[in-house]
């Protein structure tokens, strides 16, 4: 049964530039979500997305139809679509990311700037804390 | 023995990151490569497309076969046989 999503799935490596732009979304939204879906789909999508192998490669792999495994990899790509827009975990995860690069840079140029003064000590804690965070979400 | 040029992702969860590795056809995911030749980030915008162009072309007129993905960055980057 089609989720509706399907249509926004491109999933053909020839239409290169749609799918260079649309492996690169797959790819993260993989990351997030790859867990939830079946054993041997998530491998199959794995060997197309990360490994870049073609869909005949991965057909004789697995003794699969060519047209077997395209329905596999449209199907995982509609439902990561899927998952993202209920989740919104990797849309959450890089807006965290800019604030906190955000917080980061602030922190430092200001921790730069009262660089001896009585808050220079306090300021540069928070500097090296915005540093650690930032560190922490690579 | 057939090689193929192909891209083998790298990088952090939320950040997809490829090689443009040489391999044998035969081992697209054991991690064994023959050769790496550049780098493909998708998350810069615009995607930065590295290639070492005299390897590239020297694993091309040898007969490596570029998967349908790294042959359009080729195309991209003006890289023929």
């Amino acid at each position: 049964m089609g989720t509706g999503n399907e249509s926004k799935i491109c999933a053909k490596k020839a239409d290169a530039k749609d799918w260079l732009a649309e492996a690169a979304h797959l790819s993260v939204y993989f990351s997030y979500y790859g867990e939830l879906l079946g054993e041997k789909t998530k491998r199959i999508f794995e060997d197309y997305v990360a490994n870049d192998m073609s869909l005949s490669e991965i057909a004789r792999e697995y003794g699969l139809s060519r047209q077997g495994v395209y329905d596999v990899v449209k199907r995982c790509g509609a439902k990561l679509y899927e998952y993202e827009e209920c989740l919104h975990l990797a849309e959450r995860f890089r807006a965290m990311e800019e604030q906190a690069e955000l917080i980061r840079s602030e922190a430092a140029e200001l921790a730069k700037e009262l660089d001896g003064a009585p808050e220079g000590e306090r300021a540069k804690k928070i500097a090296q804390s915005a540093e650690e965070l930032v560190g922490s979400l690579q | 023995m057939a090689v193929k040029i192909r891209l083998r992702r790298m990088g952090q969860t939320h950040a997809p990151f490829y090689r443009v590795i040489v391999a044998d056809e035969r081992s697209p995911r054991d991690g064994r490569f023959i050769d790496e030749i550049g780098i493909y980030d998708p998350t810069k915008d615009p995607m930065e497309f590295r290639v070492d162009e005299e390897a590239a072309k020297k694993w091309l007129a040898n007969g490596a076969q570029p998967t349908e993905t790294v042959a359009r960055l080729f195309k991209q980057a003006g890289i023929q046989k």
